[in-house]
């Protein structure tokens, strides 16, 4: 080819010739070489700037992005309030073995850092560890004055503190962590690893303005009644979510260790209790919707109740037939307890058990308390239960039952999280929703005309119950009348929207309430304070209907005489202080 | 031949010199967005804290103690919430 032609026309001779030819042909391979690896970077170019690579581009912005400072992600109440957060903060840590001498740098560093022991520090100090910590979360002051020290292995790290702004007011619900922020209590518990693991905030079904309602309230009656503690929820009926849930007393989240066990306890969704005469609204509704007795039916409550060793008494009872609405309205034990036995042991634990009475509440808390119930099931099991004893619930499984009495007759699990609007779950039909709409009657009823008298609001129509139940001690019941007071109510109860639950545990009687700490009198005006504030802050327009009274004939008519606190029972004078038949109002 | 030189020569100059100025404006860049990153991270620390700050100045009982204190309001009674009736548009004869 060219070498053929190039050699027809340049005739050299020898070794020179064959030197040229050799260094042609390299020169060739070479040039082909080139060219290859030429060609490979202009078509790698022309595929880099002219197609677009999304891999390659993908690489190039993400080693850009600016990584989130905080790492446990925030929780916030439903209207977006910050309920928990971490900030950054220094911790000072030393190698030991750059310190020069653990003796002096022990005692500079305690110039700064007062609260740490010198001596232990020492120790510390004086070891062949290569890392110990001296303090977590130092103040930005306090880590300039100790790098001002200008000590040789003393080091800062960057860690994060917890910091719960509004303190006290939310501590059950959104709980506590460790100093490695670990989840410790409550939603930081439950949510451990989301809380980890996202940077988006988490949302809760609370309402820090009505959790602060709540509690004030519940706070001021805890006082005026000198009472040991309280609790207090608010629910919404329509899809289970908690707006507030108080226990008191609570406890300042930041300082983790020295809380008493007492202050941690969260009474609403941890302690079970025999609720007492609230329970009444259970077995009227399952006696209605099992079709047992109508409003029109009623029993005789002439006489005390004898069975076996107990007695079941009402306290300044009415000695007549009493008529369902009758029994609520003066909260009759008799009355109540010869319902539960029309009803049946199995009827009444099947109502209980559809209620989500007799079974572990399913919230989003790691505290969540097991209802205490009887085993075996007996008949004077089934008539104390019907008037609130030898049962203890939660007031969480209490509040969310009588959700499901007023709603139409729909349990649904009670909710710490935020639903989106319109997304609640179906639930479960428990009860008809006629027998729903007759609670709500008897609950108003309750209010108008009954123990719960303290609980009208002006404005706001407002159903429920009192309850006073004796509060057991090992063997029996406190002889010196220890009680748990509390009211259920529901409102606007012609269309209920909300439950509202306050109880106080061992009220005292005062001089304003003529010495009575029953639920009426300590309970309910919580709740009255509750819903007056809640229904404006909802945007619920007052109702200016004049209810009218039930005509004669109407089984909700209520016989005129010493109405209200006049049906207050006692405790049943039983033969013996023991067993679970003691009364309730 | 000498023409090619040229140009080639020519066009390794410009070359090396965009290419440094390139490099140059590069680095620069990068400098800047590290910066700015650093920056942006102080400032959503700052927001973070800032934030947490808020929440804890508008602790619902600090409030409540600081409008008892400087306002002459108090929360809404449902007495107070009436609802006014709305009068019906006028019609254009009315109007006329």
């Amino acid at each position: 080819m060219t070498d053929n032609s190039h050699s027809r026309r340049v005739h050299l001779e020898g070794a020179r010739k064959e030197a040229l030819e050799t260094s042609r042909s390299r020169l060739a391979v070479t040039s082909v070489l080139f060219a290859v690896a030429f060609a490979v970077i202009s078509g790698r170019l022309v595929e880099l700037a002219v197609f677009e690579d999304p891999q390659a581009r993908a690489t190039a912005t993400a080693s850009r992005t600016v990584v989130q400072s905080n790492s446990r992600a925030d929780i916030l109440d439903r209207n977006g309030i910050l309920l928990a957060t971490s900030v950054p903060t220094a911790s000072v840590y030393a190698n030991p073995r750059h310190l020069l001498d653990a003796r002096d740098a022990a005692r500079r560093i305690v110039t700064v850092l007062p609260e740490v022991n010198e001596e232990r520090l020492f120790r510390q100090l004086n070891t062949e560890r290569t890392f110990v910590w001296i303090r977590r979360n130092i103040t930005p002051n306090q880590q300039f004055a100790i790098n001002a020290l200008g000590l040789p292995g003393i080091y800062f790290r960057r860690t994060e503190r917890r910091v719960y702004p509004h303190g006290s007011l939310t501590s059950h619900v959104v709980g506590t962590t460790d100093i490695d922020a670990k989840g410790l209590t409550g939603i930081e518990r439950s949510f451990d690893g989301r809380l980890q693991d996202s940077e988006q905030a988490l949302a809760l079904s609370l309402d820090v303005r009505v959790q602060s309602v709540v509690r004030r309230a519940l706070d001021t009656a805890i006082e005026k009644f000198s009472a040991v503690g309280g609790a207090g929820i608010v629910l919404d009926v329509t899809n289970g979510e908690i707006l507030a849930l108080v226990s008191l007393p609570d406890f300042e989240p930041h300082f983790g260790g020295d809380v008493t066990a007492e202050a941690r306890f969260n009474r609403v969704t941890k302690g079970v209790y025999e609720m007492g005469s609230t329970f009444k609204l259970f077995t009227a509704a399952m006696a209605l919707d099992s079709k047992t007795i109508g409003l029109n039916g009623g029993f005789d409550a002439t006489r005390p109740l004898r069975v076996a060793r107990f007695v079941i008494n009402d306290y300044r009872g009415k000695k007549r037939w009493l008529s369902v609405p009758e029994i609520l309205v003066h909260s009759s034990n008799i009355g109540a307890a010869k319902m539960g036995v029309a009803v049946g042991t199995k009827t009444q634990r099947a109502y209980l058990g559809a209620l989500g009475l007799t079974r572990k509440a399913k919230l989003e808390l790691p505290e969540v308390g097991v209802p205490l119930i009887p085993s075996p099931w007996r008949k004077i099991s089934t008539m104390t239960i019907s008037y609130g004893h030898g049962i203890a619930v939660s007031p969480l499984q209490m509040a969310n039952g009588i959700a499901a009495l007023v709603n139409g007759g729909i349990l649904r699990d009670a909710t710490l999280a935020l639903r989106a609007p319109d997304a609640a779950p179906a639930g479960v039909q428990v009860i008809r929703t006629d027998t729903s709409i007759k609670m709500r009657k008897l609950m108003r009823l309750v209010v108008r005309r009954g123990t719960g008298k303290n609980a009208e609001v002006e404005g706001y129509l407002v159903g429920g119950k009192t309850g006073t139940a004796d509060k057991p001690v090992a063997g029996g019941y406190a002889a010196n009348r220890r009680v748990i007071s509390s009211f259920v109510g529901a409102f606007p109860i012609d269309r209920p929207r909300y439950v509202v639950l306050a109880m106080l545990d061992e009220p005292k009687g005062t001089a304003e309430t003529f010495g009575y700490a029953t639920g009426g009198w300590v309970a309910a005006p919580v709740v009255r304070e509750i819903v007056a504030a809640l229904g404006p802050m909802m945007g619920m327009a007052p109702s200016r209907e004049i209810e009218r009274l039930p005509r004669p004939g109407d089984p909700l008519r209520i016989a005129a005489g010493k109405p209200g606190q006049t049906a207050r029972n006692q405790r049943v004078r039983g033969q013996s202080v023991r067993g679970p038949a003691r009364a309730t109002n | 031949m000498r023409q090619t030189t040229l140009i080639t020569l020519f066009s390794v100059g410009i070359m090396t010199v965009a290419l440094f100025y390139l490099k140059h404006e590069v680095t620069t860049l990068e400098e800047e967005l590290e910066l700015l990153n650093k920056t942006i991270v102080s400032d959503q620390e700052a927001i973070h804290v800032l934030r947490a700050e808020w929440s804890h100045l508008n602790e619902t009982g600090r409030l409540r103690e600081l409008a008892e204190k400087y306002l002459a309001l108090e929360p809404v009674r449902p007495a107070q919430i009436a609802s006014v009736p709305i009068p019906a548009p006028a019609t254009t004869e009315e109007v006329q």
